[in-house]
């Protein structure tokens, strides 16, 4: 044995003694970062606020006071979400303090700016403008969240005003029609926590929890990895949605596939023509963003949930109609189809499913759940008084059988008109798309009208993971 | 297949993952190579399997949130090993029981690797452990395990060699 092969060794009897987890250790580093920082904010302010009492009194002998709290003291804190999120803080004269990235894609905004002593309309379009450039502001997501934090009630609501004015004006000068979300913050206590919890800004916490209260269909972690704009998207068209948050223009959904492709997407998988009441409505689960189509034929309730991005059918139910029912049966006692779907996933261990159906046989008072997961195909029968699992079955799926689960890719065509439509471009040239099956990625690179354009999309939901627009330079 | 290994990797190399640490790729990159490391240094001083995957995530939170304090150009191996160690001492302190190595289940995916283990944690002396630990796993030069522990380098290379005799003899089905 060489000294090599014993290096190799050791190394593999440690190695596989530690389980993979990663993603636990990542969101635990990250909740501890968001700790951290809301420790400092507080404590910062707190001290802030000792160190000006204790020298009020010297500095009023001296004079010296107001201009000191004019420079330097925060006055108000604004948070900017987009996707990127950003916080900012001015003092009296409006000039910023301090600014940070709440996430990634806000360190790509801010990269190299340096805002000390900037007035905050200066600022602000220096972000609204690298926003734009860099994709995160245009046609297909228009939409952007102001909050306002100031202890003086009035002079928030002003400020929200003006900042409000002057992004309209912004995103006018950019040919974007905008739609602004606003708010003045009243720090609550249930808006920190979750702020912390989720590592995002109080302000999209307050959102989140403004279109909770009043959609109680809607759950904040389904929320909280969204956009402004994907959030934005789910408030539209339902009357009161939103009651602290202000909301001018509309949110964007040409990036989706349309209610009306939505709609015959169900109708064909059901095989049904003439369907009776039929509607549509935004939903989410699981970070993507869905139509919701619900209709009636003959005896049957249909629900489906379709990918309002690649139209993609994610989840379908069909139930034998309640209201065709006769009198004495017993609907009262079964368990509904979301609990059934629950329990076969709980027992598979399976959390996002591919090509879900779960049908229910009064007769034999049974839902039959049917998924595939990882090149598996699992058939579930439940008993739909009970929930006790009657019969499980998982076998490899016959429809890939190669290793990988291709079927829950979408085409690399889908990828490329992903990219396309987020670029606004028609005819590229030099298009090249790629599937990293690995990663479970496309690559999508094309060059149109002296650009070069690089976008990485997720093979499986088709969200856009990245998009880059830079000049040619050959 | 060839794991990728912390001995295989330059100083700038790793700095730069570290550097990068708040970016998730470099992050998990830095995971995959350090968790054998870190895991069998925490063993070694722990004595519980338990503790030691403990102690290994709270390495990784701790490298992630504090890598302000790291000094740029300086060995990154040695700022994630003084954390690695003085993380597993503070739990050592707050522990009532002392705690025998016996009492943990090891798995391993065959018997040659099992045998290995139980030569490395059991014949070996506890220093002459750390040692090729600090060698092989970590990447330490016999220098900078003199320093580490304390010793003089003709000290540490007649420890580790006669360790490594060690582990032919008895560990090696070949």
């Amino acid at each position: 044995m060489k000294d090599l092969e014993i290096k190799n060794q050791i190394y593999r009897v440690f190695d596989e003694q530690v389980p993979d987890e990663f993603q636990k250790i990542l969101s635990k580093s990250k909740e501890e970062e968001r700790k951290k920082y809301m420790e400092k904010r507080t404590k910062k302010q707190g001290w802030l606020w000792k160190f000006a009492i204790a020298f009020l009194f010297l500095f009023m002998l001296g004079g010296g006071f107001y201009t000191y709290q004019r420079n330097y003291l925060v006055d108000s804190t604004i948070d900017i979400d987009v996707n990127p999120s950003i916080e900012l803080q001015v003092n009296k004269k409006e000039k910023i303090v301090k600014w940070q990235a709440l996430n990634d894609d806000a360190k790509e905004i801010l990269k190299d700016m340096d805002f000390k002593g900037v007035d905050i309309d200066i600022a602000l379009n220096a972000i609204i403008g690298s926003m734009v450039t860099k994709g995160y502001l245009d046609d297909l997501s228009n939409s952007i969240l102001i909050s306002v934090d100031n202890n003086d009630t009035k002079k928030a609501e002003e400020l929200r005003q003006k900042l409000v004015a002057k992004i309209d004006t912004l995103l006018n000068n950019d040919k974007i029609e905008g739609s602004v979300l606003s708010q003045t913050l009243s720090t609550s206590k249930e808006a920190e926590s979750l702020a912390q919890k989720y590592h995002i800004s109080l302000g999209k916490a307050e959102l989140i929890l403004d279109v909770v209260k009043n959609n109680s269909l809607l759950k904040i972690e389904d929320l909280v990895n969204l956009s402004i704009n994907e959030i934005n998207v789910l408030t539209q068209g339902k009357e009161n949605s939103l009651t602290t948050v202000e909301k001018k223009g509309t949110a964007s959904t040409k990036a989706y596939i349309g209610e009306e492709k939505a709609k015959s997407i169900a109708l064909t998988h059901a095989g049904v023509k003439n369907p009776s009441n039929l509607e549509v409505e935004f939903d989410t689960e699981d970070g993507l963003i869905l139509y919701e189509v619900e209709f009636n034929d003959k005896d049957y309730e249909y629900d489906y949930e379709i990918n309002a991005l690649t139209g993609d059918i994610i989840t379908s139910y069909k139930e034998k109609d309640n209201d065709h029912q006769s009198s004495n049966s017993n609907n009262a006692n079964f368990i509904s189809s979301e609990k059934a779907k629950e329990i076969a996933l709980n027992h598979a261990g399976v959390k996002n499913p591919s090509n879900l159906e779960v049908e229910l046989d009064r007769e034999d008072q049974e839902y039959s759940v049917d998924f595939k997961y990882n090149g598996y195909e699992y058939d579930y029968e439940i008993n739909a008084i009970t929930g006790k699992i009657i019969k499980s079955e998982k076998e490899k799926d016959n429809d890939n059988q190669s290793s990988n689960n291709n079927a829950n890719f979408i085409s690399s065509e889908k990828a490329k008109e992903i990219a396309l439509n987020h670029a606004g471009v028609k005819n590229p040239s030099n298009l090249e798309v790629e599937l990293d099956r690995e990663d479970q990625e496309y690559s999508v690179d094309f060059k149109y009208n002296g650009y070069e354009y690089d976008y990485e999309i997720n093979a499986v939901t088709g969200k856009i993971i990245k998009s880059e627009k830079e000049k040619d330079n050959d | 297949m060839e794991q990728s290994k912390t001995t295989d990797r330059d100083h700038a190399s790793l700095e730069s993952l570290l550097l990068n640490i708040k970016d998730e790729n470099s992050f998990h990159e830095l995971y995959i190579l350090l968790k054998a490391p870190i895991y069998g240094y925490s063993l070694t001083i722990l004595k519980n399997q338990e503790d030691a995957l403990d102690n290994v995530q709270d390495v990784f939170i701790t490298l992630y949130n504090q890598i302000d304090s790291y000094q740029e150009g300086t060995k990154p191996m040695n700022w994630i090993f003084t954390i690695t160690k003085n993380k597993a001492l503070s739990k050592i302190r707050k522990r009532k029981n002392t705690i025998e190595l016996e009492d943990n289940t090891f798995s391993f995916s065959n018997e040659e690797d099992q045998l290995f283990f139980k030569v490395l944690m059991e014949q070996l002396k506890e220093e002459e452990r750390t040692i090729i630990l600090l060698h092989l796993l970590w990447g330490f030069k016999h220098r900078e395990i003199a320093e580490i522990l304390d010793s003089k380098v003709s000290t540490i290379l007649s420890k580790y060699n006669r360790a490594i005799k060690k582990l032919k003899e008895m560990g090696a089905s070949k």
